[in-house]
C-alpha cells in the first residue's frame, strides 16, 4: 500500500509541465479592432482534469456502447455523448476567459440535446428546457463577465484578473453565478433534480463529469479568488447551504435515482465549500473521487431493488470516537512527519473525523472488527492525506484564508442550527416532513414570483390585442414603428420583450414563428441603432444569417403532396422537425452560430452604455431561448402533435436546409467570411 | 351507488405483485367474467386498452404467410356464423357469401389500413383542462405520497393513509384546509360529495372516477395486490381505491377552487371517429362487389352484408383468431404425425423433470438428443407450498393464487464467503444515510469505485456470488403426513409410482442476470418469482427421506433403497444445468450413475448454448449477457409462449416446438378420477395463461400494461421501478423484453391449452370451476383435446349452452 502512495506522490511530482499554450486562428473575431482570440493552454491542472475527464468518458462511452444496443438511435446518442465529452475537453484546455465562455455554452447546448433524447416524452423536454434556461442565466452572467473582461483590458487572459479591482471582483462574482447554475448550487440546484428522463448513461456523465465544471473553473480562477475575502466568504457560504440542504433532501426519497441527485447536489456543495476555504487540491481531488464513486453508482442503480436493510447493533459511541480521533492524529502526525503538505483547514479534518466515525460505529460489531476496520480506515485516510499533498504540490493553487476564523464561527452556527433542524425533523412524523420540503421548494417561488407572472402578462397582452379590429391593430402597428424610429434602446428593448412574452403565451404555431420573427427584426433594428462602430455591418450580418434560416424554414412549411404519408415512428424525429429544429435553435444564441456573433458584439457595445441595457437585452436572450425551446417542446420534437412536418420532404428541400445550416455554421465560426464581403 | 361505481372500477385495476416478487398476472383478472372482446373496452366508462396488434401488422403477417389462407377462412367462418345467429339470419348460403367477401375485403391490399392506432379519446379530467404545468402538480404530488405512504408503511411508521396524507394537505394552505377538513372518516361518502362539489353528472361518476384512478393504476394495483396476497396481517391495511379516489377528488376540487374555472364540467365522452368510418369503407366495398355479381347475390348483399356491423376492432379479432388458429392447426397437426417408437424405459437410467416452462422445452430436447435420459414436465413448485425467510421478508414459494395452502416454513442457512463483507458493507451504507458523513467517505473511498468502473465494464465476467445457501426442511410428526401425499401425487402425476429409473433429478431453474430489476421475472413463475432451486432440493430431501419412504409404502409406492432423487437447477440465461447441494456416502453404483447423468447434460448444455446464442438478439456470448452490467436484454424470458401441452412426453418427443410451449406430463391411464387433472387445471393452467396473458398485453398495449423503457427505470427499493423522475409504478413487461429496435419480437397469442385427455373428463372439470368455466367460455384461453377432434371453443360452448 505505501508503496503505490510513494509512487503516486513521485508521480505527481514528476508532473510538472511548463504552461503549453497556443492561438488558434480559425476562430477569429478580427472584425472588432480589438483582438479577440481563443487560446488553448496545457498545464498541471488541465492535464489533471484531461485524464481524469478521458476516464470517465470513455467509460461512459463503453458502458453506453453495450447499454443502447436495443435502440434504433444509438449512434445519434454516442455522437452526441462525444460532442458532450468533446466539449468538456475545450473547457479543460482554455487558456483565456472567452474560449472558456465558448467551451461552456456548448457543454450545456450538447448535454440539452442529449438530455432529450427521447425527443417525443413530454416530461424530458420539460425538465431539459429547465436546465437549459437556469444554465442560460449563468451563461448571460458569464457574457456579461467577459465583456467586461474585454471592455477594460482589450484581452481575456486568465492572468489579467489579478489585479485586486472592483471591476476584477465584478468579473470573478459574475463568473460565481454561472458556476453556480452549472454546478447546481443552492438558489439553481432545481434542474438536478428532474432530469431523470435520459437514458442512464446520460446521468452518469451529467453527475460525473459535466456538473464538475464549475469547480474546475473555481479552481482555473482560484488564485484570483483569493485576493477577494468577501468573495470566498459568499462562496462557502453558498457551498455550505448547498451541502447540507442537498444531503438532508437526500435522506427524504425513497427512489434510487432521485437520492442519488440529491447526494450529487450535497457533493457539489462540499466541493463549492473547499473552493471557498481555498483549498483548491482538495476541490479538484473530491471531484475526481466523486465522480468515479457516482460514475459507478448511476451504472449500478438497476441493482439496488432488493435493499438489505441491516439489523441495528448497539450504539458504541466512546470506542469508535476514541479510535477515529487515534486515527486522524496518527494520521496527521504521520504525513507531517513524512513532511507532506496535507489538508490545513480544521473544518475539513472535521467532516473527515465524523466519517470516520460513523463507519466505525456503524461497521464493527465487535473489537475484532472494529481493529480491523480502524486499521483498513488509517490506511485509506493516509493514502487519502498523501495524494492530496501530492496533488497540492504540483497545482500549486492552494490558498491561504485570511478570514479562517470568522468562517469557523458562521460554520459552526449554520452546523449547529442544521442539527437542531435535524433533530427536530427525525422527532416529527413523515408527513411534516414532506411538508416542510413543499414549502422550501425553491421551485414554487420561482413559478410563483417569475414565471407566473410572466405568463399572466403574455396571456393579458394577447387577450388585449385579440378582439381589436384591423385599424385599431394597424394604428397600433403604426405607433410600434413610431417607436422604433425614435432609435431610443429602451423603448426598443422593451418593445422585444413584450413580443417575447407573447410569443410565450401564443397558442398556434404560426403566430409564435410569427412574433419570433418580429422580435429577431427588432434585434436587428437594436444592433442598428447601437453606438458601435461595425453596427451596420453587424446589422446587414444578422439580417443576412436570419433572412437565410428563415428561408429554410419557409421552404420546410410549404406544402407539398408527394405521396403517402409514412408510417410515424414515435422514436424516429423525420426531417422537417429535425430541420425546423436546428434552425430555430441557431436563433439563441449558441456558439458557432451567427446570432451568437451579434449577441457577443452588442454585448461589447452596450457594457461601455449602461448595466440597465444590459440587463435589458440579456433579458431578450433569456426569453427567446425560452420561447424558441417551448416551441420546439410543444411543435417539433413530439411528431405525432403536428401532421405538416411529416410529409416526405423533396430532395430540393434536403439540400437547401443542409446548405442553409452549413453557411450559417461558417459565418458562425468565422464571420469575417461575410464581414468582409458586407461594404458600407 | 358510489359502491358500485368503485366495485365496478376497481376491476379494472391490474394486479402489481413487488418487483422482488414480479409473478406475472393477467392484469384483467377480475374481468373474466366477460368476453376478452367486451372486457378490454367499455364504451360507457371510456375504457378501451388495446387488445389486438394494428390491421397494417397482421396483413403484413398475412403477406408473409404467417397467418394461413385456410385459418382466416376458419376465422371469418366463425365469425360471420356467430354474426349471423346473433342477428337471427338464416338464408341458406348467406354465410359463405358473407365470409367470401369479409374475406376479400381483410385482403385487399388497396384497403386502407390505419398505419397507427386511433388514440382513444379519453374524457378530461378538470386539472388536465388548466394548462399543462400547472396539471402537472397535483399529479405528481399524489404519486410522490402514494410513494412516501408505502415506504413508510413498510418501515411500519405509519399505517394509515389517511391519516398520512390529511395533515399535509393541510399545511398548505386555507383552500386545502377547508376541503380537508369537510372530509370524514367514510370514504364513500367523502367521494360522494366530493363528486358532487365538482359537479360532476351522476350518469359519468364511473367514467370519470375510472379515469382518475387510471392515472394511478400501478400504485392502486399495488396495494391491491398486497391486499388481495398479503405477505404480513398489517398489508391487510393497506390503502384502498376509495382513499386513492379521495385524495384524487380534494386536489381537483382544491384546484376548481383556486382556478375559478367558470365552466367545470368539460367531462363527456366523443365518439370513436374510426369505428364508424370503417364501415363505411366495407359498405363501400360491398357496394363495389355487386358489380360483377348475379342479380340474387346483390340482393343478398344490399339487404344482409352490409347490415354487418364491421368495425376495426373486430375486424383485428378475426386476424388475431387467425394468426392464432394457424399456429394451433399446425401444432396441432405436427403432433399427430406418427412417431417414432418409444424406446422402452428399460434402457433409460435416469430421468429428469424440469418445470414446465417454456424454456425447458428447449433444454430437454437438447438432452434426449445426447443420451436416453427421460424427461418430465412438472409445474416448478413441485407441489411443495412452504416459505422460506429471507434477509428482508419472507418468500412464498408457490404460486400465489393458492392462497388457501398453509405454507410450510423451510429453512435457508446462508453462509458468507467474506465475513467482513457485511460488516463493511454496512458501515458504508449507513454512514451514506447520515447528513454530514457522506462528504468525506466520497472523498475516501471514491478513487477506488474507478477500480470497480474498469473491471465491470472490460471484464464482465469473473464475479461471483459471495453466500453459499442451502436449505433445510425439517420433516416432523406433524408435517410428515402432509409431506407424503405431496411426494405421492407428484409420483404419480409423472407416471413414477409403479415403475422408474434409478436416478430421478429434479430440475429447477433460475435466471442469472446483473443490474436487472426484472430479475423475478425471469425467474420461475409457479415457485411465486423466485429460483427454483430449493423447491428442488427440498422435493429430493423429502423423497430420500426413509421415514417418507416407509409411509409411501402405506399408499402402494415402494421406493428402494438404491433409488435416488438428486436436486438440479437449470439456469435459464446461461443455459447451465447445477448440481445444488450434492449428498455424500453414496454406493459406487449410484456415484457411477450420477456421474454419467452430469456428462450427459453438460455436453447437451454446450448445444443448447450453441443454438441459443444464435437465436437471440445481437449475438453474444451468453456468459457475458448474464454478467454484464449494462445488458438490458439478459435473456428473452418466456418470449412468444402460445401453447400448454398435458400428455405424456412420447408424443411430443418428435416435435421441435421452438420453446413455445409449456410442457405438462400427464397421463390419462394413471388418472381414473380426473383428480390429477384437475389439480393440473387449477394450477399449471391458470399459471401459464397468466404469464401468457402478461406477455400479451404487454405486447398489445405497451403503453397500459407495459413498464416501458428500462434506461430510464428508476428503482424504488424493495417495491418496484417508476419511469424518470416520478410517475406511476410500472405494470408489466420493459419494452427491452419485448421489442427490439423497434421490431416486435413477441408474436401475442392466447393460450392454446392441448390436453391428451377425453372430452368428457376436461368439460367436467371445466364445469366444476367457475373461474376455469369463464376463462375458456369467454376465450381468454383455447382448451382442446387431443383425442377428439372436435375443436371446444367458445361458439360450441354457448350453441350447448
Amino acid at each position: 500500500m505505501l508503496i503505490t502512495c510513494k509512487t503516486i506522490v513521485n508521480l505527481l511530482h514528476q508532473l510538472d509541465l511548463k504552461q503549453i499554450t497556443m492561438t488558434i486562428p480559425i476562430l477569429d473575431y478580427t472584425i472588432l479592432p480589438i483582438g479577440l482570440t481563443l487560446k488553448f493552454s496545457l498545464d498541471n491542472l488541465s492535464l489533471i482534469m484531461l485524464c481524469f475527464v478521458g476516464f470517465i468518458g470513455s467509460m461512459v462511452l463503453l458502458f453506453a456502447w453495450r447499454y443502447m444496443k436495443h435502440d434504433i438511435h444509438r449512434y445519434r446518442f454516442h455522437f452526441q455523448l462525444v460532442c458532450l465529452i468533446f466539449s468538456v475537453f475545450l473547457l479543460v484546455l482554455s487558456g483565456n476567459l472567452l474560449t472558456a465562455f465558448i467551451a461552456w455554452q456548448l457543454i450545456g447546448a450538447s448535454l440539452y440535446v442529449l438530455l432529450n433524447h427521447y425527443h417525443y416524452h413530454p416530461i424530458a423536454n420539460k425538465s431539459a428546457k429547465k436546465k437549459f434556461i437556469i444554465n442560460r442565466i449563468g451563461d448571460l452572467c458569464f457574457l456579461t463577465a467577459v465583456v467586461l473582461c474585454i471592455a477594460t483590458y482589450q484581452s481575456t487572459d486568465f492572468s489579467l484578473l489579478a489585479a485586486p479591482s472592483s471591476t476584477n471582483a465584478t468579473i470573478l462574482g459574475l463568473i460565481f453565478i454561472a458556476v453556480m447554475t452549472k454546478s447546481a448550487q443552492f438558489p439553481f440546484h432545481i434542474w438536478l433534480i428532474d432530469t431523470m428522463e435520459a437514458p442512464t448513461p446520460v446521468s452518469a456523465i451529467m453527475h460525473a463529469g459535466v456538473i464538475n465544471a464549475g469547480g474546475f473553473l473555481l479552481t482555473r480562477l482560484g488564485s484570483y479568488y483569493l485576493e477577494f475575502t468577501s468573495l470566498m466568504l459568499i462562496i462557502f457560504c453558498i457551498g455550505i447551504t448547498t451541502a447540507l440542504l442537498g444531503q438532508l433532501l437526500a435522506q427524504y426519497e425513497n427512489d434510487t435515482k432521485k437520492r442519488l441527485a440529491y447526494s450529487t447536489m450535497g457533493q457539489m456543495g462540499f466541493m463549492i465549500l473547499q473552493c471557498g476555504l481555498g483549498a483548491f487540491s482538495s476541490a479538484i481531488f473530491h471531484l475526481i473521487a466523486h465522480g468515479f464513486y457516482k460514475a459507478y453508482l448511476f451504472f449500478n442503480a438497476g441493482s439496488t431493488l432488493n435493499k438489505t436493510t441491516y439489523a441495528k447493533t448497539p450504539n458504541k459511541i466512546l470506542l469508535p470516537l476514541i479510535m477515529t480521533a487515534l486515527i486522524v492524529f496518527v494520521a496527521f502526525f504521520a504525513s507531517t512527519q513524512l513532511a507532506i503538505k496535507t489538508i490545513d483547514s480544521p473544518i475539513l479534518v472535521v467532516f473527515i473525523a465524523i466519517t470516520l466515525f460513523t463507519i466505525l460505529r456503524s461497521g464493527a460489531s465487535c473489537l475484532k472488527s472494529l481493529c480491523i476496520l480502524s486499521l483498513v480506515s488509517f490506511v485509506i485516510l493516509f493514502v487519502y492525506l498523501m495524494a492530496i499533498g501530492g496533488l497540492s504540490d504540483t497545482l500549486q493553487i492552494d490558498g491561504h484564508f485570511t478570514l479562517k476564523h470568522e468562517v469557523i464561527t458562521i460554520m459552526i452556527s449554520i452546523i449547529a442550527l442544521a442539527l437542531l433542524g435535524i433533530v427536530y425533523y427525525r422527532r416529527k412524523s413523515p408527513y411534516i416532513r414532506r411538508a416542510l420540503i413543499e414549502k422550501c421548494s425553491i421551485e414554487a417561488q420561482y413559478r410563483h414570483f417569475i414565471l407566473n407572472p410572466t405568463r399572466k402578462v403574455g396571456d393579458v397582452l394577447i387577450r388585449g390585442l385579440m378582439p381589436l379590429n384591423k385599424p385599431l391593430k394597424l394604428l397600433i402597428a403604426a405607433i410600434v414603428v413610431a417607436l422604433l424610429a425614435t432609435q431610443n434602446l429602451f423603448v426598443m428593448m422593451a418593445l422585444c420583450i413584450l413580443v417575447l412574452l407573447i410569443a410565450n403565451r401564443a397558442a398556434r404555431l404560426k403566430s409564435i414563428i410569427f412574433n419570433i420573427v418580429i422580435a429577431n427584426l427588432m434585434i436587428i433594428a437594436i444592433v442598428w441603432a447601437s453606438a458601435s462602430p461595425i453596427a451596420p455591418k453587424l446589422a446587414v450580418y444578422q439580417l443576412v444569417t436570419f433572412a437565410s434560416l428563415l428561408l429554410g424554414l419557409a421552404l420546410l412549411f410549404i406544402p407539398r403532396n408527394l405521396g403517402k404519408t409514412p408510417v410515424i415512428k414515435q422514436n424516429t424525429l423525420p426531417w422537417g422537425h429535425f430541420y425546423a429544429s436546428v434552425i430555430l435553435f441557431f436563433l439563441i444564441g449558441v456558439p458557432t452560430t451567427p446570432s451568437f456573433v451579434t449577441e457577443l458584439m452588442l454585448f461589447l457595445d452596450l457594457v461601455t452604455q449602461s448595466p440597465f441595457y444590459l440587463v435589458l437585452f440579456s433579458m431578450i436572450m433569456l426569453l427567446l431561448s425560452l420561447v424558441v425551446l417551448h416551441t420546439l417542446q410543444t411543435y417539433f420534437f413530439n411528431p405525432s402533435k403536428i401532421e405538416h412536418f411529416n410529409r416526405p420532404i423533396s430532395p430540393v428541400v434536403h439540400l437547401s436546409s443542409i446548405v442553409i445550416i452549413v453557411f450559417n455554421l461558417m459565418v458562425g465560426i468565422h464571420p469575417s467570411l461575410l464581414f468582409n464581403l458586407i461594404q458600407y | 351507488m358510489i359502491k358500485q361505481t368503485i366495485e365496478n372500477i376497481s376491476q379494472y385495476v391490474p394486479l402489481v405483485f413487488p418487483l422482488n416478487h414480479y409473478v406475472a398476472s393477467n392484469p384483467l383478472w377480475d374481468c373474466i367474467d366477460r368476453p376478452i372482446e367486451e372486457a378490454t373496452q367499455d364504451p360507457e366508462l371510456g375504457f378501451k386498452v388495446s387488445p389486438t396488434l394494428i390491421l397494417d401488422d397482421y396483413y403484413r403477417f398475412y403477406c408473409d404467410k404467417k397467418i394461413g389462407k385456410n385459418a382466416l377462412r376458419q376465422s371469418i367462418d366463425e365469425f360471420v356464423k356467430q354474426q349471423f345467429e346473433l342477428g337471427a339470419y338464416e338464408p341458406t348460403g348467406a354465410c359463405d357469401i358473407t365470409s367470401s367477401l369479409l374475406f376479400d375485403f381483410m385482403t385487399d391490399s388497396s384497403i386502407v389500413r390505419f398505419s397507427s392506432k386511433s388514440e382513444t379519446q379519453k374524457p378530461l379530467l378538470i386539472s388536465q383542462q388548466m394548462s399543462e404545468s400547472e396539471f402537472d402538480e397535483p399529479y405528481f404530488k399524489i404519486k410522490q405520497q402514494c410513494l412516501d405512504y408505502l415506504t413508510q408503511f413498510s418501515t411500519g411508521t405509519e399505517r394509515n393513509f389517511d391519516t398520512f396524507w390529511r395533515p399535509l394537505v393541510r399545511t398548505r394552505g386555507k383552500l386545502w384546509a377547508n376541503v380537508v377538513d369537510s372530509l370524514t372518516e367514510d370514504e364513500l361518502a367523502n367521494i360522494a360529495s366530493l363528486l358532487n362539489q365538482l359537479g360532476i353528472p351522476e350518469n359519468t361518476h364511473k367514467a370519470y372516477c375510472l379515469q382518475a384512478i387510471w392515472q394511478f393504476k400501478g400504485w392502486a394495483g399495488l396495494y391491491k395486490c398486497k391486499r388481495r396476497f398479503p405477505q404480513t396481517t398489517a398489508d391487510l391495511n393497506l390503502a384502498s381505491i376509495e382513499q386513492i379516489l379521495t385524495l384524487w377528488l380534494t386536489h381537483e376540487l382544491v384546484s376548481l377552487r383556486a382556478n375559478k374555472v367558470k365552466n367545470p364540467l368539460c367531462f363527456e365522452f366523443t365518439q370513436d371517429s374510426h369505428l364508424t368510418h370503417f364501415h363505411s369503407l366495407w359498405v363501400a366495398f360491398c357496394k363495389r362487389a355487386c358489380e360483377n355479381l348475379s342479380q340474387t347475390s346483390q340482393a343478398f348483399i344490399q339487404s344482409n352484408a352490409q347490415a354487418l356491423k364491421v368495425s376495426e376492432q373486430q375486424i383485428a379479432w378475426i386476424w388475431q383468431r387467425a394468426i392464432e388458429l394457424t399456429y394451433q392447426n399446425d401444432l396441432e397437426k405436427t403432433l399427430n404425425k406418427p412417431t417414432v417408437q418409444e424406446k422402452p424405459a428399460s434402457d433409460q437410467e435416469a430421468a429428469m423433470v424440469f418445470c414446465i416452462d417454456v424454456r425447458s422445452e428447449a433444454m430437454r430436447r437438447a438432452i434426449e438428443e445426447v443420451a436416453p435420459i427421460q424427461t418430465h414436465g412438472f409445474a416448478g413448485f413441485f407441489g411443495l407450498t412452504y416459505s422460506v425467510a429471507g434477509q428482508n421478508d419472507t418468500a412464498f414459494q408457490y404460486p400465489p393464487l393458492l392462497t388457501d395452502a398453509s405454507p410450510i416454513r423451510a429453512d435457508v442457512d446462508r453462509t458468507p464467503c467474506c465475513p467482513y463483507e457485511q460488516g463493511a458493507a454496512k458501515a458504508i451504507s449507513s454512514s451514506k444515510k447520515q447528513v454530514l458523513s457522506p462528504f468525506s467517505l466520497f472523498d475516501l473511498g471514491g478513487i477506488y469505485a474507478s477500480i470497480a468502473l474498469v473491471f465491470k465494464n472490460l471484464l464482465p465476467q469473473g464475479q461471483t456470488a459471495c453466500t453459499n445457501e442451502s436449505y433445510h426442511l425439517h420433516i416432523n410428526d406433524e408435517n410428515i403426513d402432509n409431506l407424503v401425499m405431496v411426494a405421492k401425487s407428484v409420483l404419480q402425476t409423472l407416471s413414477m409410482d409403479k415403475k422408474r429409473p434409478k436416478l430421478i433429478a429434479f430440475c429447477g431453474h433460475k435466471a442469472h442476470t446483473t443490474n436487472n430489476p426484472f430479475q423475478s421475472s425471469l425467474e420461475c413463475g409457479a415457485c411465486g418469482g423466485h429460483a427454483g432451486t430449493s423447491n428442488a432440493v427440498i422435493m429430493c430431501q423429502i423423497l430420500n427421506d426413509t421415514r417418507v419412504r416407509e409411509k409411501l409404502k402405506e399408499h402402494g409406492i415402494t421406493l428402494i433403497h438404491d433409488e435416488l432423487f438428486i436436486p438440479a437447477v437449470h439456469n435459464t440465461t446461461t443455459e447451465e444445468i447445477t448440481w445444488p447441494q450434492e449428498t455424500t456416502d453414496l454406493s459406487k453404483e449410484q456415484q457411477g450413475r450420477i456421474k454419467q447423468l452430469k456428462e450427459n447434460v453438460k455436453q447437451a448444455c454446450k448445444e443448447r448454448q450453441k443454438q441459443k446464442k444464435s437465436s437471440l438478439p445481437h449475438p453474444r456470448a451468453l456468459n457475458k449477457r448474464a454478467n454484464d452490467w449494462a445488458e438490458l436484454v439478459p435473456e428473452l424470458g418466456l418470449i412468444n409462449n402460445s401453447a400448454l401441452i398435458i400428455g405424456p412426453r412420447s408424443k411430443t418427443q418428435a416435435t421441435n416446438l421452438e420453446g413455445r410451449a409449456f410442457l405438462h406430463c400427464y397421463d390419462q391411464e394413471q388418472d381414473d378420477d380426473g383428480s390429477i387433472l384437475e389439480s393440473i387445471f387449477l394450477g399449471p393452467v391458470v399459471v401459464a395463461h397468466w404469464i401468457n396473458s402478461q406477455y400479451y398485453f404487454s405486447t398489445t398495449d405497451h403503453i397500459n400494461y407495459g413498464s416501458g423503457n428500462k434506461t430510464t427505470h428508476n428503482i424504488v427499493p424493495n417495491i418496484g421501478v417508476m419511469q424518470g423522475n416520478l410517475s406511476d409504478i410500472q405494470v408489466g413487461l420493459p419494452t427491452q423484453s419485448l421489442f427490439y429496435r423497434n421490431e416486435r419480437i413477441h408474436l401475442p397469442l392466447r393460450l392454446f391449452v392441448y390436453i391428451y385427455a377425453p372430452q368428457e373428463r376436461i368439460d367436467g372439470i371445466i364445469a366444476k370451476h367457475a373461474p376455469l368455466k369463464q376463462l375458456v367460455e369467454n376465450h381468454w384461453i383455447v382448451v382442446k383435446a387431443a383425442s377428439n377432434q372436435q375443436q371446444m371453443s367458445a361458439l360450441k360452448n354457448k350453441e350447448t349452452g
